[in-house]
């Protein structure tokens, strides 16, 4: 069975991908249930049950902590572990760089100024006020860093990389120096930077959501591409992929995803370089199964998190990146003394 | 009629250097073609300009009479396959996983090979002594077992011009001789054309059809081996003296290096 689920190196057959994302989908399921019934009110899986589907007698006090307060919540949690987990295996098959993650070229510098300006500048006229803002950052980053790398119409993975390394630590310098400037107010800032979920709300959630599924799902038709571009762009040009076309499209999706998922939960650090790689040691390199179990493995992990960083010190929160990093290391280092 | 027809190419990677100047040749189909050269003469640029890879900056190159560049990508994937220069790999794909991926251009789309593309690739590992490393992730293999998986790779895509970049680089003696004897048969029982680059002048004397030398990015001799390989024109081109005669049970033009 484990060897089944794990790492045999035998080719990717369909019904092994299927096993394996079933198992995934169900364990998301169970953790997202376990995290409903989870917080400062402790509600079994019955009523968590009956509240959601309606089945059952629902309470009133349970529907609003659980539809109000921590659905939404764990949506979210699943939305961003979900999609920077997606962005970070794209940026490493794009990049062929094991240590390239969703942040690497900069994006979460740009959505970290736009929500800076958001704030210092308007402090929350509508809840769109700072994610719009964010997204803008994140866009005006991306644009930057393509007209940057960009190389007789081509964008070099060396140059893509040197570049939003650069106008990463610009834009975060220029955060800093605002900061340093506006600290009163700003203080909020350095919550945002650690990343936090305890902004959920479905009006956001409802245009981050999709916006962020919608670029994910053709990271799952490319991955047949991101397969022949692992072993050179020149063997995957001669076997018939255009490179230049992955290249940008996967760029663009990239930067989509991450700029919609730092909107709305700032800078979640850690899940998108750690959740690939936990995906390869356990279910191998091919991208096939690689991209659609980084979304779960990645919603899984940062749901768990998030659900740790409400709890332990209830009612105080841990800002869910230190969490993030705290779980994920250790299970990390544990699985790569295994392999 | 030819089956690569090169006409007056000329390439630069910085402009005005020029690494091909005004080369013109033509390959027969089934033949075994090897191209040789001191290091940057241009031969792994022809090569990748003959897959398309790289554009010429003037000339053309014709497949069947048809310019390259009139073939959609997955069409010339399924005529040309190149086997390029090794290189670190930092994905650990095992070796049958590299060698499935040769089949995706017959995969019109498909997301999972089928029976047919895992025999084609088994055959194809057993042809490259790669079988026994079916299941190794290739991170872990030597540079010559690398190099034979991914010809093996190139094989899988059941070309009809086979194009490699000094295939040979890595191997130990037993497989150099294994992998030229192997591609002499492809291009004796199936027709396949082969054009390769090598450093090894004996090796190509002993199996290649004709020798394309070049120099500074032209076309010094093209010839049968007897007629390219000879004292004077190695001189000239390789500048360094040998002693060439001939092969005691072949025949053929043997290289022989002094002191």
């Amino acid at each position: 069975m484990s060897r089944f689920l794990g790492r045999d190196h035998r080719p990717l057959t369909p019904k092994r991908l299927t096993v394996v994302l079933v198992l995934l989908s169900v364990l998301l399921l169970a953790v997202s249930i376990f995290a409903l019934s989870v917080g400062s009110v402790a509600i079994t899986f019955g009523r968590v049950l009956a509240a959601t589907t309606g089945f059952g007698t629902p309470e009133a006090t349970d529907r609003l902590i659980i539809l109000d307060i921590r659905l939404p919540r764990v949506l979210l949690a699943i939305i961003v572990g979900g999609g920077l987990s997606v962005a970070g295996a794209m940026l490493q098959a794009l990049l062929r760089n094991p240590l390239a993650e969703p942040y690497i070229l900069g994006i979460s510098s740009g959505g970290t100024m736009g929500t800076i300006l958001a704030l210092g500048l308007s402090a929350g006229i509508s809840t769109f006020t700072a994610p719009l803002a964010s997204f803008a950052g994140s866009a005006l980053v991306m644009f930057l860093v393509y007209g940057i790398a960009r190389r007789h119409g081509q964008l070099d993975p060396y140059m893509l990389l040197l570049a939003g390394i650069m106008v990463g630590a610009f834009f975060n310098a220029a955060v800093l120096l605002t900061v340093s400037f506006f600290h009163e107010e700003l203080r909020n800032v350095f919550l945002w930077l650690m990343g936090n979920l305890s902004g959920a709300r479905f009006e956001t959630l409802a245009v981050a959501g999709p916006l962020t599924l919608a670029a994910c799902l053709p990271a799952f038709f490319l991955a047949k591409r991101y397969n022949l571009i692992a072993t050179g762009d020149d063997a995957a040009a001669q076997l018939g992929v255009d490179v230049r076309v992955l290249r940008r499209w996967s760029y663009l999706l990239a930067s989509v995803i991450t700029g919609a998922v730092v909107s709305v939960s700032g800078v979640v650090g850690f899940v998108g370089l750690l959740i690939p790689h936990m995906c390869r040691i356990l279910f191998g390199p091919d991208h096939r199964l690689l991209m659609p179990s980084s979304f779960l493995m990645g919603a899984t992990f940062l749901v768990l998190a998030d659900t740790l960083a409400r709890t332990i010190i209830a009612p105080a929160e841990i800002p869910v990146g230190a969490v993030t990093a705290a779980l994920g290391a250790p299970v990390f280092v544990y699985l790569l003394r295994r392999k | 009629m030819p089956v690569l027809t090169v006409d007056t190419v000329s390439f630069s990677y910085i402009t005005g250097v020029p690494t091909l100047q005004n080369v013109s040749l033509e390959v027969n189909p089934g033949e075994f073609l090897t191209l040789v050269g001191p290091n940057g003469s241009g031969k792994s640029t022809l090569l990748k300009l003959l897959d398309r890879i790289l554009l010429p900056s003037s000339g053309k190159i014709l497949l069947d009479g048809r310019p390259l560049t009139a073939y959609a990508r997955p069409e010339l994937a399924r005529r040309i396959a190149y086997v390029p220069q090794d290189r670190d790999m930092q994905f650990s794909f095992s070796v049958e996983d590299i060698v499935l991926m040769g089949r995706a251009p017959h995969m019109h789309g498909r997301l999972f090979e089928n029976s047919h593309d895992r025999s084609v690739a088994r055959r194809m590992m057993e042809l490259t002594d790669t079988v026994h490393l079916a299941a190794h992730a290739i991170t872990n293999l030597s540079g010559g077992e690398r190099q034979r998986a991914f010809i093996a790779r190139a094989l899988a895509q059941e070309p009809r011009v086979l194009l490699l970049d000094e295939p040979t680089a890595h191997l130990d003696i037993a497989h150099q001789v294994d992998i030229f004897r192997l591609l002499r048969s492809l291009t004796a029982e199936t027709g396949v054309t082969v054009v390769s680059v090598s450093h090894d002048l004996n090796l190509s004397a002993l199996h290649s059809d004709r020798i394309a030398m070049l120099l500074c990015g032209g076309l010094a001799a093209l010839g049968t081996p007897a007629d390219v390989l000879t004292t004077e024109r190695i001189r000239e081109v390789f500048r360094t003296e040998v002693m060439v005669d001939n092969h005691p049970a072949l025949g053929t033009p043997r290289v022989t290096m002094l002191r």
